[in-house]
């Protein structure tokens, strides 16, 4: 029964890192940036949802700022740090840099203003329904309830836009959209908007369940990447499963390990997959850049 | 005075870390995420063999280097033939790994409580005690590492690390063994890392884990960015920058909780700052890595 | 005449594109042998191969008698073989003189001989420096030796690539269309390059090239690929002799 109750607490930390994930691979695909300010995008939405239901506007409101200041805050960073870097021809080094910047930065600011300390967005416990010995939590529920929407959603932005498949075509081959008359940099702010606005999705949800840190963004977007490498680079369903993988992965270890081994399963799983299987569970490897 | 003593002795050691993350990063374009993890496991080797297994200090600094650059050699092989942002995120995992297992391998590095009492070297009996005794040790080993990477800068072997950096196809074209190279030059970094580590122990007489985590990476990385990349003058002029920097907070007097998150914010407005006005860094010259 | 480099029936399949298809072909030493065909018959894929950088799915290469597909490029480099690139890829922040330095492998590469910096190794590092500077003599950059290398010409660039694989001492050159977008002047300064190279040290070159005066009066030996396989090789005259072939892959302006 245990294992059954830590295999559905799996399934829903596991839709939470997929959301994230297929936001970080929407981004890295499409603009090939190690977006680590990610994280910060993702805290921000947090404090947003945090605020707001502290100023006693009704939550469900309060989620659909915390879900666009969380898209703004992902296009501002890249009108204002990683297009001027762009125009210059930075190397990816130099986005990298300027973007653990930016997210040492805004971490600091979340600590300046708001103190390290966990804030809690619901007051009381959360409302909970128990089917037999299995105790299901609303955050389960509207967890698996957004993964059923948002990804299908996605699927069809991705396949039957003109937008969204002109995304598939810049993530295939760069040059390509400037050929069917995309405005690139247009894309850029879209894949940026849509990417965060999925990080969006997540934090709201772990906002509620867990509360708000400034470096709360930190390990959710970790483990993201490393469901970005486990599921394969450049396949957004491989992101996904990489998600519901890891949050399984993780969730299941504390049948047999205390929670401080966490970290380590995450990262061993990574490190293995990159030495025996580094094109993930599914697909090739795609050809980043050379080290 | 013995204030001024200190900042000159964290000044020396943090420039001694930036000097062998530039040969990585600045001369042979390996963005390593791991000097941080070396670094600790300089500082947790010295510690204990010198606590707990009572070796004599010259000893331990030696295995300490050893032990780093066999450590750093093995994580080389494997990851080193990833792709460039595979090998980011491995050693981003490495790094959390190694921080994960020395809170948690509490028989071997008492946990979060880490290692107190590490013994001051001696010489012939002679044990040095004051704070001048101190800074003028690691000024010898610092000078040390100085020497060797300013050798390593004025031989041959800067240009192949360079034309391995720039451009790999053309390198291996002329013969050079890029792989192998990279892993020696890999271990060689983690080795002096280790160094670093060993006179860190020696300095602050104990270990904690949080010292050598991923705070610590971004400063160092901060460092060698600011200061500028492949110059011995920029190794210097980086961590006098943010060493320094902090004091100007203490004249100051702002509240002393908010002192560090404005510390670690101005490091990240820095960073961003740097890589869109002047990305070679304050000392940095034309043969950096291209940013 | 000994046969240096003898290529046999490589294949190379690009997904559904058969780029190289059971490509056979010899180099004799001491002479220039040109690669020509049309654009993606296969000749850079070709060379590729040869020089270890992208493995063969079938064949066999064998260079001065040793078999040496399968070997990485910088196995393959040491052992004699040095090649170019379409654009001369020179390290643009080092100087002249660097490049071409850094062309060669010396013992005060090693961490350890850099360390300590023998009289050995500084008496090698002399010798190549010398070295190197017959070669910028050669290849006339002798008066640009301290200057950074992006500030040479397109042209410049190109000898420099050159001379950065010369202080090696290569036994083969392999040129990847070394007269691409060089003017009139540094054409025919090239051309004098490379039979020099041949005739007075003594190399062998392995050349893909478009122009078609060039391949036929410095080729002893001509191979014509089409759609990754080779169609016809053998002396410039031989192969004017197939003449409707060569227009038919090639077009009329290229027959000389």
């Amino acid at each position: 029964m245990l294992f059954l109750q830590l295999l559905i607490d799996g399934l829903a930390s596991g839709a939470l890192y997929a959301l994230t994930a297929v936001g970080f691979a929407i981004i890295y695909n499409g603009t090939r940036i190690l977006h680590m300010a990610h994280a910060a995008v993702f805290t921000c939405g947090g404090y947003i949802l945090y605020v707001l239901v502290k100023l006693g506007l009704h939550p469900a409101i309060a989620v659909v700022f915390a879900l666009a200041g969380a898209a703004c805050l992902g296009v501002a960073i890249d009108r204002v740090v990683y297009k001027p870097l762009r125009a210059r021809k930075s190397s990816e080094a130099a986005l990298f840099v300027a973007s653990i910047g930016v997210l040492t930065l805004l971490q600091s600011v979340y600590a300046i203003i708001f103190t390290t300390d966990t804030l809690y967005v619901r007051q009381g416990t959360l409302e909970t329904f128990d089917i037999g010995e299995i105790r299901l939590t609303i955050v389960h529920i509207i967890a698996a309830g957004i993964a059923i929407v948002v990804f299908p959603a996605l699927q069809l932005f991705l396949t039957k836009t003109r937008y969204g498949r002109a995304m598939r075509a810049l993530a295939d081959n760069p040059n390509l959209a400037i050929v069917r008359g995309v405005n690139v940099e247009r894309l850029y702010m879209l894949i940026f908007a849509v990417g965060s606005l999925l990080a969006g999705f997540a934090v709201v949800l772990i906002a509620y369940d867990l509360g708000v840190r400034p470096e709360m963004g930190f390990s959710v977007i970790f483990v993201s990447l490393v469901a970005v490498i486990v599921g394969g680079v450049g396949y957004l369903p491989g992101a996904a499963a990489g998600g519901f993988l890891l949050g399984i992965l993780q969730n299941l270890s504390l049948w047999q390990l205390s929670g401080r081994w966490m970290d380590v399963i995450v990262f061993g799983a990574l490190l293995v997959f990159l030495v025996f299987r580094p094109q993930g569970i599914f697909g090739h490897l795609q050809s980043t850049r050379r080290v | 005075m013995d204030y001024a003593l200190h900042l000159i002795a964290m000044l020396l050691i943090y420039s001694s870390l930036v000097v062998s993350l530039d040969l990585m990063i600045g001369h042979t374009g390996i963005l390593s995420f791991a000097h941080a993890s070396f670094y600790g496991i300089g500082a947790y080797v010295t510690a204990i063999l010198t606590v707990y297994a009572g070796v004599n200090w010259f000893p331990a600094m030696i295995l300490a280097f050893a032990i780093g650059g066999i450590i750093a050699g093995a994580i080389a092989v494997p990851t080193l033939k990833l792709g460039g942002d595979y090998f980011i995120l491995a050693l981003f995992g490495f790094t959390l790994i190694v921080t994960s297992l020395i809170l948690n391998m509490e028989w071997l590095t008492n946990g979060p409580f880490g290692i107190r009492g590490v013994p001051r070297p001696s010489f012939f009996g002679y044990q040095v005690q004051s704070g001048f005794g101190m800074l003028s040790f690691i000024a010898v080993v610092v000078g040390f590492i100085f020497f060797v990477h300013w050798r390593f800068a004025r031989s041959p072997m800067k240009s192949m690390l360079h034309a391995i950096r720039d451009d790999e196809s053309v390198a291996l074209s002329l013969g050079i063994n890029v792989v192998r190279t990279r892993i020696v030059i890999f271990a060689m970094s983690g080795a002096f890392a280790a160094l670093s580590g060993a006179l860190a122990a020696f300095y602050f007489r104990f270990v904690t884990a949080d010292s050598y985590g991923l705070e610590t990476i971004i400063l160092l990385w901060a460092m060698l960015f600011v200061g500028g990349n492949c110059s011995i003058a920029g190794c210097i002029v980086g961590p006098a920058v943010l060493v320094l920097f902090p004091e100007i907070f203490r004249f100051v007097g702002s509240k002393n909780l908010d002192i560090a998150h404005i510390q670690t914010g101005m490091y990240g407005l820095l960073l961003v700052l740097l890589m869109l006005f002047r990305p070679q860094g304050i000392a940095g010259g034309k043969s950096g890595i291209r940013t | 005449m000994t046969i240096l480099l003898d290529v046999e029936r490589i294949s190379k399949r690009f997904g559904g594109l058969q780029a190289v298809d059971e490509a056979s072909f010899t180099v004799e030493a001491n002479t220039i042998t040109s690669l020509i065909g049309p654009n993606g018959a296969g000749k850079t894929t070709a060379f590729n191969i040869v020089s270890g950088f992208l493995k063969a799915d079938s064949g066999r290469i064998a260079f001065r008698g040793r078999e040496i597909a399968g070997l990485e490029p910088h196995e393959i480099a040491a052992m004699g073989m040095a090649r170019t690139f379409q654009d001369p890829r020179v390290f643009p922040d080092m100087t002249v003189m660097e490049n071409v330095l850094v062309g060669v492998r010396q013992k005060g590469e090693h961490p350890l001989w850099a360390l300590l910096r023998g009289a050995e190794v500084n008496a090698q590092e002399m010798r190549i420096r010398e070295k190197a500077q017959q070669i910028l003599e050669t290849t006339g950059l002798i008066d640009r030796a301290g200057e950074r290398a992006a500030s040479l010409s397109f042209g410049e660039q190109r000898f420099l690539s050159i001379a950065r694989t010369l202080i090696r001492d290569p036994d083969i050159i392999l040129l990847d269309e070394p007269t691409v977008g060089l003017d009139k002047a540094t054409f025919g300064s090239l051309i004098d390059l490379m039979a020099r190279l041949v005739k007075t040290d003594g190399k062998t070159i392995l050349l893909i090239e478009h122009n078609m005066d060039v391949v036929m009066s410095i080729s002893a030996k001509v191979v014509l690929m089409v759609q990754g396989a080779v169609v016809a090789s053998g002396s410039p005259e031989e192969i004017r002799s197939h003449r409707s072939m060569v227009e038919a892959y090639l077009g009329k302006r290229h027959v000389a």
